[in-house]
């Protein structure tokens, strides 16, 4: 046998080994939560972890661009006057509608004026309580200039005209648009990738994810939380192609008091948490924008509403509900094979 | 005049030896020394331990000072951060690959990396 010969067999488990591509993952955190990214090959010509550079400087231009917290950000020109109109930039614009579109779709389940309401609950943080019946009135007056009932139309914090003008509709309201910013962003994040010559990664913000392109060792598989004992899952969601997957739950933030769970998630008309037994929603959709808009009315609409609410915009959701004999999981029609779940189905009448 | 044989039966034995152990190294390559937990400040990758290990603290630097993790028997939790909320502190331990806790004014993130990326693993958990 020729040397070359044998010296090419020998080599042959070390080339194979160095022509797979391994992953370049980045941690890192921004918009008040954590942020990873992962880059499968073939990728470039621009290095790796130059791109990831990049996708974190976006990140960080994004946390400054929604930030209701930060006196100097872009979205506090939205805490003036009622009456008052402002120019804002696109990309506030466009999240300011689709946040409007969410709240008309889903019956006012989803609220961009919920901020102090939010931080009166303190829910996430170490001052967590059950505030007051009349501290929660006196907000909801504030924000809809009435006590609201269920069956209530609830009236629009803003109205986005346009070139990007906004006309405020409450007085010195602060805007929350945490319920929605993270999915536009981790779409942004998607597109510096694309533009620079990564299309195969998976960017995960605060619990949204977008899987982007096809990987090479094959799909994606997203895992779901069990929300009761949240280092287990309890499904896998399949990905063959660019998708986007929200999760929200009652297991995120929350505080236990008198026995009763009260998480961050909440019911805009009663200024309480939501009560509709669902204790996690995850949800599959084309863009993240799209998923963080919509998985939370999904978890707070009742069960009939919500199936309603996916299927007429044609998202695939998961429904996992607590009842006294564990929990219960709920699906819509259209995931086929992209959903393995080991937990039984709801009864009928939820 | 006999043509040179390129490889003897026994070639073939080895060959075939060979490319197992190349498909053996191919599938194994990322991540086969087992899950370990790696502290990220900034996006560096600042500390990292592995999970199988015994049971131990060690202290990381933060953007807001000091935080101690805690490692081992297969699980890592932060027991103290100088964060206002404490939130990192009450989000219990984690255990599988992708699971992170976030200090989030420490602008800092505990992450299970490890084995399972791949057709039979996750690659995210929201």
């Amino acid at each position: 046998m020729r040397p070359v010969f044998r010296l090419a067999i020998l080599l042959a488990p070390f080339l194979l080994t160095s022509c797979k591509s391994k992953p370049v993952v980045r941690y890192w955190t921004a918009m008040d939560c954590n942020f990873d990214a992962t880059l499968h090959g073939p990728g470039g010509p621009m290095p790796a972890e130059k791109a990831l550079d990049l996708v974190v400087a976006e990140s960080h231009r994004l946390d400054h661009l929604f930030s209701d917290y930060d006196a100097t950000s872009p979205l506090s020109v939205l805490r003036g006057r009622k009456g008052d109109t402002v120019v804002v930039g696109s990309e506030i614009a466009l999240v300011l509608r689709k946040a409007l579109v969410a709240m008309h779709v889903s019956g006012n389940a989803f609220d961009p004026g919920m901020h102090d309401l939010k931080q009166l609950w303190g829910i996430g943080t170490e001052r967590g309580h059950v505030p007051s019946r009349d501290s929660i009135e006196a907000l909801l007056v504030r924000r809809f200039g009435f006590l609201p009932k269920s069956s209530d139309t609830l009236p629009e914090p803003f109205a986005v005209l346009p070139n990007n003008r906004v006309v405020l509709l409450t007085d010195s309201l602060p805007i929350d648009l945490g319920g929605i910013a993270k999915g536009y962003s981790v779409d942004r994040l998607s597109a510096v990738l694309d533009s620079v010559g990564w299309p195969r990664h998976l960017i995960q913000g605060g619990g949204e994810i977008i899987a982007a392109g096809r990987k090479e060792s094959g799909s994606w598989h997203i895992g779901i939380k069990n929300p009761r004992r949240t280092d287990t899952i309890v499904g896998v969601i399949r990905s063959d192609s660019t998708g986007a997957v929200s999760t929200s739950g009652d297991y995120e933030r929350f505080f236990i008091e008198a026995g009763v769970r009260y998480h961050h998630i909440f019911d805009p008309p009663t200024g309480h948490p939501a009560r509709g037994g669902t204790v996690s929603v995850t949800v599959l959709c084309p863009t993240s924008l799209d998923c963080d808009a919509f998985t939370k009315p999904l978890f707070i609409m009742g069960p009939a509403r919500s199936r309603h609410l996916a299927d007429s915009l044609g998202l695939q959701a998961f429904w996992i509900r607590e009842t006294p004999d564990g929990l219960c999981a709920r699906v819509t029609s259209g995931w086929g094979d992209r959903l393995q779940t080991a937990l039984p189905g709801c009864p009928a009448d939820w | 005049m006999t043509r040179p044989r390129l490889a003897a039966p026994a070639d073939f034995l080895i060959l075939v030896a060979v490319l197992a152990a190349g498909a053996w190294s191919w599938f194994s390559a990322p991540g086969s020394d087992g899950s370990k937990a790696a502290v990220y400040v900034d996006g560096k990758r600042l500390a990292w331990w592995n999970l199988a290990g015994p049971l131990a603290r060690d202290t990381v630097e933060g953007a807001l000072g000091p935080v101690v993790v805690e490692h081992g028997l297969g699980a890592a939790r932060i027991v103290w951060a100088p964060c206002p909320h404490h939130l990192c502190m009450r989000a219990g331990s984690i255990r599988r690959v992708h699971a992170e806790l976030a200090c989030v004014p420490s602008r800092l993130v505990v992450v299970v990396e490890g084995a399972q990326e791949g057709e039979n693993g996750l690659d995210a958990i929201p």
